[in-house]
């Protein structure tokens, strides 16, 4: 049985439909983000979880406790909010003793519990110290311990890395993952930072407008994603407007706006003239030598017209004769080896790579993405 | 300092000479201010020392006279008790309904909150006068006239506003998502309120509390209309003046100067220190 389970949530402010009938559902020790951008509805549905907003309709059920009226303090789910939202007032250990004070726990139970969470976080000698003496990252931590204190039945975490830099936050991310794999808390987590979800989640539910786009594991949301938007939310991508031109057993031919043909597995649902886009993730390509042919399916050649080099990495923007431009990204190159802007450059594809999106939006609701793709095309 | 010192150029030249003048004017400017502040109390504690019969500067010679016949009427001393305890009671009457209806105003959502926003500094507002003479009119009804709690009743009204004003800037400013982090861990709403939010804003509640308590112990017209015989020290001290003027008043002055002088020391010992960090 799922340890948590939302259906059928709904939530509207005003005029504004922030929850579109929402299904979830999330296995003990499991680790699900809720990813989206601004104004998705993910953090309504956060603090739908948490208790914090009563929705208009459907249900909210914790280890097979209906939970959906009931009072935030009653849920028993430890919360790390985005700001951490420590009480300056106490100390460290008061603020890790506060979950269990309300819980009325004995004074011997509390010392010993306080002192578990911060050894488990890494704060071992910190207790007497407040949080403004803190760094960003032990900040982070003791708002954690607090959170977990108590054994709490679920994990809320509401964009907790916002405020930290770049290496603190990688490092936070993976301790924070680490800690969720050994107590096994099955947890929520909501950021608009597709990054962190890919690196945190055993799965990732794609927001926007107020439904799941997409529900699947990291690898299945980045490599089959469902929708123009998916696609161009996690990562980045290459989606070409098209075609089917046609289908032959397991292979399918597309033709893109520009008139280049690709060549896709052929896939269910999907019939020759159908609007499409294309999808090809921008590290799939090889390169290919100069004088090697191109006659395999999916050999393209063009010139560099941009290169970013990233260190451990290098983005090139490529222009294909036709007009089409392709974004490929590969493994940085020593300085011997640099590829100028202007140089030609050829390459290649399987066709298993290429991943096919129905333009008019099959086996989904809408999508805004989708439905403009298919006007383009006809 | 370092642009001054560092800036070879006209302009970095220029502009700290302007800064130098501003802060002379600025300098001057203050010290006016001090001095028109301070020049009463300057003025008033040699004249309650004063061996004179009557209030005139400089005073003659020293003499602990005044400080005596203060202390040896107990008219003047029962209006101090009535003063202190009309300013305590209204100190902790106005504090808790001034922060509870700073609460309702600042979290709350009902029908007419704007209207009961608006409202609420209605008593600075209306003249005091005005005020007293309803409060007169009504406590009259009431046979509360001449009790020192109809005189905090009054005050507390007059009280409540200050209140208001100095914790609902407080909560304006405080995070609401430390309220809710709190009942998320476990506490009901009140616990929230009262182990994370109130600790939170205390030096603003102390303050708060401090000038409700200052309203009360200077006001006169309302303890006017309303202390009856049962008078409180600014009302003794008008009729001091009306039928008697001696300095006497100083004496009391200076004592009243030193009180409130405690209880502000009071109010910032524990207004500050909510944080030892901050």
């Amino acid at each position: 049985m799922s340890d948590l389970s939302l259906t059928g949530i709904a939530k509207r402010f005003g005029e504004v439909v922030a929850l579109d009938h929402v299904d979830l559902e999330l296995q003990r020790g499991e680790l699900m983000t809720i990813l989206g951008p601004s104004g998705s509805g993910k953090t309504t549905m956060l603090r739908v979880i948490a208790g914090f907003e009563i929705p208009d309709a459907g249900d909210v059920t914790l280890r097979g406790r209906d939970v959906t009226l009931l009072a935030p303090a009653k849920r028993n789910m430890g919360m790390v909010f985005q700001n951490y939202a420590l009480f300056p007032h106490m100390t460290v250990a008061d603020n890790v003793a506060f979950p269990l004070q309300m819980r009325h726990k004995s004074r011997a139970e509390i010392r010993e519990r306080v002192a578990w969470a911060l050894d488990t976080v890494e704060l071992g000698g910190y207790g007497k110290r407040y949080p403004a003496q803190l760094s960003g990252g032990q900040q982070q931590r003791v708002a954690l311990a607090r959170a977990i204190v108590f054994d709490p039945e679920l994990l809320l975490l509401d964009e907790p890395f916002g405020a930290l830099d770049r290496k603190l936050r990688e490092q936070m991310q993976l301790e924070v993952k680490r800690l969720q794999r050994r107590l096994e808390l099955t947890t929520v987590f909501v950021t608009h930072d597709q990054e962190e979800a890919l690196i945190l989640s055993d799965s990732i539910a794609v927001m926007s407008e107020g439904r799941i786009e997409q529900l699947g594991t990291p690898r299945e949301i980045y490599a089959r994603p469902r929708n123009r938007f998916v696609a161009d939310f996690i990562g980045e991508s290459n989606l070409f407007r098209g075609r089917v031109a046609a289908i032959q057993g397991d292979a399918m031919t597309i033709e893109t706006e520009q008139g280049e043909t690709l060549h896709a597995e052929a896939r269910e649902g999907l019939a020759a003239g159908d609007a499409v886009n294309a999808l090809i993730r921008p590290e799939r390509p090889v390169p290919l030598a100069d004088d090697d042919p191109l006659d395999a399916p999916n050999s393209f050649a063009g010139e560099i017209r941009e290169v970013v080099y990233l260190g451990e990495s290098e983005k090139y923007r490529v222009a294909l004769p036709s007009g089409l431009e392709v974004l490929l990204r590969w493994p940085g190159q020593g300085e011997d080896r640099v590829r100028p802007e202007g140089a030609r450059l050829a390459f290649r594809f399987e066709p298993h790579d290429l991943h096919v999106i129905a333009a008019d939006g099959v086996g989904e609701a809408a999508g805004g993405a989708a439905g403009h793709g298919a006007g383009t095309a006809t | 300092m370092v642009s001054g010192a560092s800036g070879p150029t006209g302009k970095h030249r220029r502009r700290p000479r302007a800064g130098r003048g501003f802060r002379r004017l600025l300098a001057i400017y203050c010290a006016v201010v001090f001095v028109f502040l301070m020049a009463p109390l300057f003025i008033v504690f040699p004249i309650s020392f004063s061996a004179a019969r009557y209030l005139t500067f400089p005073p003659p010679g020293f003499s602990w006279q005044w400080y005596e016949s203060y202390l040896n009427d107990p008219a003047w001393i029962q209006a101090t008790i009535t003063s202190v305890k009309v300013a305590f009671g209204t100190t902790v009457l106005a504090t808790i309904l001034g922060t509870l209806a700073a609460f309702s105003l600042v979290r709350g959502s009902y029908p007419g909150r704007a209207w009961v926003d608006r409202l609420v500094a209605a008593p600075i507002i209306v003249p005091n006068i005005i005020i007293a003479v309803a409060l007169y009119g009504l406590f009259a009804r009431f046979k509360l006239i001449g009790e020192w709690y109809g005189v905090m009743l009054g005050h507390t009204i007059y009280a409540i506003p200050f209140v208001v004003l100095v914790v609902g800037a407080a909560l304006r400013t405080f995070d609401a998502n430390q309220e809710q982090a709190a009942m998320g861990l476990g506490a009901s709403r009140l616990k929230a309120v009262w182990k994370v939010t109130l600790p939170q804003i205390r030096p603003s509640i102390v303050s708060a509390a401090f000038l409700a308590f200052i309203t009360s112990f200077d006001e006169l017209i309302i303890a006017l209309f309303t202390s009856g015989v049962n008078a409180t020290l600014p009302k003794k001290m008008f009729e001091n003046i009306i039928f008697e003027i001696d300095p006497t008043i100083a004496a009391v002055s200076v004592l009243q100067i030193l009180l409130v002088a405690l209880v502000v020391t009071l109010a910032s010992r524990f207004g500050v220190g909510v944080n030892p960090i901050r």
